[in-house]
């Protein structure tokens, strides 16, 4: 473009200037679009991208020094339920160690709810993504891990492959390898163990009610001071299982298989029954209901309620610790029976990060990480492992927690409640949803 | 030179044709990935036979029509509102020394992301709530909260309330730059001098000009209200949501064939704005003869009066208490205990405001990260745009065009389509999908920004400049660029915040993968941590706080030595 000096071009002049750097803006532009996409090219499309045909966790013999050495690098999307602070802060803390130690990125995909990662995991298996899948790691149990494993959808088995299992409660602990009635097999590894409890004030209430016909006294006595997390959250999904359980006695057999509908309306129609004749008493009448446990927690923290519920014996102990909760908070399961489960950490078969996945669990499966896992102060989530198999070190960590009354207690303090088949909790979902959901 | 022109045709306005193709390519792509599901076509779902399926499994599902009446009602009533008090709080303060604060205030309310506007509001109202813990027990004699339904109540009071509080100052800024070039002090006088009452003058006078200014932005407020979904996640109703919340429980729902009703749900939620926008038309024709009967009638004073100082110190009130929540709820993140019916915390503990923010440090910086990006990116590009596109009459109207259908289009329904074509390539859950979503947003408002003041820019100047000897790029960079720099700085500062308030396109274009403050704080307004919420609350309010008031100081500090253009007197 050449420069005119004469007067009667300036204007035009004016005009080229003004597109010459219109152009330099472009480049400057186009240069910072070039490294960004070279950047995320490089993430998608490098040597170490997706899990290839010899890729370390494809082949069963190869051993875990391989296993860590491929692990390096990668990127774990974790997709995990990030309801709750405590839990999260411990994702955190996870993944500052696991890229000290091993080299891995650990990213927290945080869910409301694990379904969210189930409906990812098969929208990608039905547009014909088989590998470099979004999810390389899922904290899961149940109606999810059901889906999963129904559909193919999970790596494995893997479990036997982890050099941590061998410290793993299988002998001691049947949900480990039966999680809710659909058996294991290796594809999911048991991470925590848990059951089903009712959170309350000592100070406020002295005598909170230990079976489903005092809780119903109790709630028409007290309009108003009692709810439970919308099902399909999965404390509220529980708290239904758990009314079945004991309102509908003796039908263990039932329960145990998967669910057919005519049964299903007999079965549940004492359920629905007792929750027509609760609901008016409820928290804002039972026209709306807590998303989750950790918010009905909050609901009780800010005296709206006077008891909250959660799938973890340590839950008082632990949300008094952070503050949340005054001393006299204190946790109890039902006389008449509690649902009890463990939770797991699954691989989807089309995820890109298999080798780091592998090592991420066996670092959650750790004496170390699962010591800080079962300390209340910091989550409070009973652990899976044979305190006495452990080396005296690691072992240590256990006694050293329950001397000092920090470690999460596994021992349930009543009968239990066994998880009924998935498609149970499924059809309650939806008929709940139906008969209380959103109209 | 003209010779040049012309064979350079439409090359020397690459840049313009860049975005021009950018962004309709992105609207196109928007618009195929929700017309061919929600006609049945979806072959990865097993929709191989076009009809309309979707649109009966969309209309007969439970409670469809109620979710449709209630997004049309929350946004009509919360621009209304918004709207009325705009014009009620000018007319009873513009000429008041109360205006300066008041104009201040609502900038911090306007530089609040819709998400920390909506917890304030849910921590003000709740039973347990701030205002609450003040009442009681000293007035309500109340030792445990009451059990009310407010906010989350079915008939989305609770959301109109905080759809309005976040669009009152955003017209009442926009309204005051307007008013600069009314200039409404003469006509005010002359209406004064008849006899007129102050209020009466500004609504028979000044209002109906500073409406008709106001029009596009009421309706971009219009479109945003009926169609938003991270305030209704908060605020709404959880049994009984609006369209736009049903619209994303069914992108969230495991069983995949919800997506043929989504996808025409999301094309009558576009409807169903273009009957809110005509309805709007319609109220507006309404109110309009109302103004003119009240001129003709030739009253000085009226009824009007009343209803105008209600409203103003209605909005005045709005404002206040949320920025009272927003601290409040802010507060919680320093507090070691503060439960009901306690006026304050009864402890502070410094370890809980480091744990809270630690927690909160990694999406903080991805949202500064992609306001920075966003806002240079846009801004950039624009300037790029405008000004190779100035000489392209077809161009530049075809970019106007275009800008508007991001601000007008619910944004779900683009997203949604957008979100089956990242997917389809594995761009989902990558920083530079996340970066292209915001930029939809964010490059819209920016020319919003500047295409006025470029249009109007002498370039007489450069000529001048280039006259006295100045070389090209001297007169660019020395004289074209310091005029415009506070529009292109208030451009990038409004680009950043635009860019940290984006919750869904976020969620869609990051698949979940890449956390904001704004999806934190939805994902964890659900679980209600408080202590959490309120660092949340705060680190939302500082962002936004300094890319706006540092757009607004800095050409003051920047053009310091330039008189005429630093606002001091030439």
């Amino acid at each position: 473009m050449g420069v005119t000096g004469t007067g009667r071009d300036v204007g035009a002049a004016g005009r080229h200037a003004g597109m010459a750097a219109g152009r330099v803006i472009f480049a400057i532009l186009a240069a910072i679009g070039l490294i960004a996409l070279a950047g995320c090219g490089r993430d998608t499309l490098g040597p170490r991208g997706g899990a290839s045909h010899g890729s370390p966790a494809s082949r069963p013999d190869a051993d875990w020094v391989e296993i860590e050495h491929a692990a390096r690098g990668q990127k774990v999307y974790f997709n995990a339920w990030a309801g709750d602070s405590r839990v999260n802060a411990f994702i955190a803390w996870s993944t500052i160690e696991l890229r000290k130690r091993y080299g891995i990125n650990l990213v927290h995909v945080k869910t409301q709810d694990t379904a969210e990662a189930v409906t990812r995991i098969i929208a990608e298996k039905s547009a014909g993504r088989d590998r470099d899948g979004s999810v390389d790691l899922v904290w899961i149990n149940g109606e999810n891990f059901a889906a999963l494993k129904a559909r193919d959808l999970l790596f494995g088995p893997f479990v036997p492959r982890l050099p941590a299992a061998k410290f793993i409660d299988f002998a001691g602990q049947p949900v480990f390898s039966s999680d809710f009635t659909i058996p294991v097999n290796g594809f999911e590894a048991p991470w925590g163990l848990s059951f089903f409890v009712f959170t309350y004030d000592s100070a406020a209430i002295p005598t909170p009610p230990r079976n489903f016909a005092e809780l119903t006294r109790w709630v028409k006595a007290h309009p108003g001071r009692f709810t439970y997390p919308a099902p399909p959250d999965f404390i509220g999904s529980t708290f239904l299982k758990q009314a079945l359980l004991s309102l509908s006695p003796g039908n263990e057999k039932l329960f145990a298989a998967p669910v057919s509908p005519a049964q299903f309306d007999e079965v549940t129609a004492p359920l629905w029954a007792w929750l027509d004749a609760l609901h008016p008493y409820l928290w804002r009448k039972g026209l709306t209901f807590p998303p989750n446990g950790p918010a009905q927690r909050q609901l009780l923290a800010d005296g709206e309620v006077d008891l909250s519920m959660a799938f973890n014996p340590s839950d008082a102990r632990a949300a008094a610790a952070s503050g949340q909760l005054p001393e006299t908070a204190r946790s109890y399961g039902f006389s008449s029976g509690s649902v009890a489960n463990a939770h797991f950490l699954a691989i989807p078969a089309n995820a890109k990060a298999k080798e780091a996945a592998l090592v991420t669990i066996n670092f959650l499966l750790s004496a170390e990480a699962q010591a800080r896992k079962s300390d209340v102060r910091l989550w409070g989530d009973a652990g899976v492992l044979v305190l006495d198999r452990l080396p005296e070190p690691d072992k240590a960590r256990f006694t050293a927690l329950a001397e000092a009354g920090h470690l999460a207690s596994a021992d349930i303090p009543g009968p239990v409640l066994a998880e009924p088949h998935p498609s149970w909790m499924e059809a309650l979902e939806k008929a709940w949803l139906t008969r209380y959901g959103a109209k | 030179m003209a010779q040049n022109s012309r064979s350079g045709s439409l090359a020397g306005a690459w840049p313009g044709l860049a975005l021009a193709i950018g962004l309709g390519g992105t609207l196109l792509v928007a618009t195929a990935g929700v017309l061919a599901p929600a006609f049945g076509w979806l072959p990865a779902l097993g929709g191989t036979r076009p009809g309309l399926e979707p649109f009966v499994l969309f209309f007969s599902s439970p409670g469809i029509f109620r979710a449709m009446g209630l997004s049309l009602f929350v946004g009509l009533s919360a621009t209304t509102l918004a709207v009325l008090c705009t014009h009620a709080t000018l007319a009873a303060c513009y000429t008041s020394r109360w205006f300066a604060p008041l104009a201040w205030q609502s900038r911090l309310v306007l530089v609040a992301p819709h998400v920390a506007i909506a917890l304030s509001i849910a921590f003000l109202f709740t039973p347990s709530g701030l205002i609450m813990r003040w009442l009681s027990p000293g007035i309500t004699g109340w030792t445990s909260p009451p059990d009310y339904l407010f906010p989350q109540d079915p008939f989305g009071l609770a959301l109109i309330l905080g759809l309005a509080v976040k669009e009152f100052p955003f017209l009442l800024g926009l309204a005051i730059a307007q008013l600069g070039q009314i200039q409404p002090r003469p006509a005010l006088h002359a209406a004064a001098s008849m006899g007129y009452g102050p209020l009466r003058a500004f609504i028979l006078v000044i209002s109906p000009r500073l409406a008709t200014r106001l029009r596009f932005p009421v309706y971009v407020a219009l479109a945003y209200a009926i169609s938003s979904v991270d305030q209704a996640l908060v605020l709404g109703s959880a049994s009984a949501p609006v369209l736009s919340v049903r619209l994303l429980q069914w992108f969230n729902d495991p069983d995949l064939d919800a997506r043929f009703p989504l996808a025409a749900g999301a094309v009558v939620l576009v409807g169903l704005t273009g009957i809110g926008f005509g309805l709007w038309w319609l109220g507006e024709r309404v109110l309009a003869g109302f103004v003119r009967y009240g001129a003709a009638s030739g009253r000085r004073m009226g009824p009007v009066d009343a209803l105008m100082r209600a409203g103003a110190g209605l909005g005045i009130l709005a404002l206040v208490l949320t920025t009272i929540g927003l601290f409040g709820l802010g507060l919680n993140a320093f507090a070691a205990h503060w439960r009901f019916p306690d006026d304050w915390p009864a402890g502070f503990s410094p370890m809980i405001f480091a744990d809270a923010m630690k927690s909160v440090a990694p999406a903080a910086g991805a949202s500064a990260a992609f306001a920075l990006a966003a806002a240079v990116f846009s801004v950039l590009w624009v300037l790029a745009a405008l000004e190779a596109s100035q000489f392209y009459p077809r161009l530049a109207t075809t970019l106007h065009v275009l800008m508007f259908v991001p601000l007008v289009v619910p944004d779900i329904s683009l997203l949604f389509g957008l979100s089956g074509f990242w997917s389809a390539l594995r761009l989902d859950g990558q920083w530079m999908t996340v970066l292209w979503a915001h930029l939809l947003f964010t490059i819209p408002y920016s020319w919003l920004i500047l295409a006025g003041p470029f249009r109007n820019f002498d370039e007489g100047m450069v000529v001048s400049a280039r006259l006295l000897g100045a070389g090209r790029w001297g007169a660019f960079w020395r004289v074209k660029i310091p005029a415009l720099a506070a529009p292109i700085l208030a451009a990038f500062g409004i680009a950043a915040l635009v860019s940290a308030s984006l919750y869904l396109p976020t969620l869609f274009a990051g698949g979940g993968r890449i956390t904001t403050l704004a999806t934190e704080s939805i994902a964890l307004a659900q679980s209600g941590d408080r202590r959490l919420l309120g660092a949340l609350a705060l680190a939302m309010m500082v962002l936004p706080l300094i890319a706006v008031e540092g757009s607004a100081l800095a050409p003051k500090w920047l053009l310091r030595n330039r008189a005429g253009l630093n606002g001091a007197p030439a």
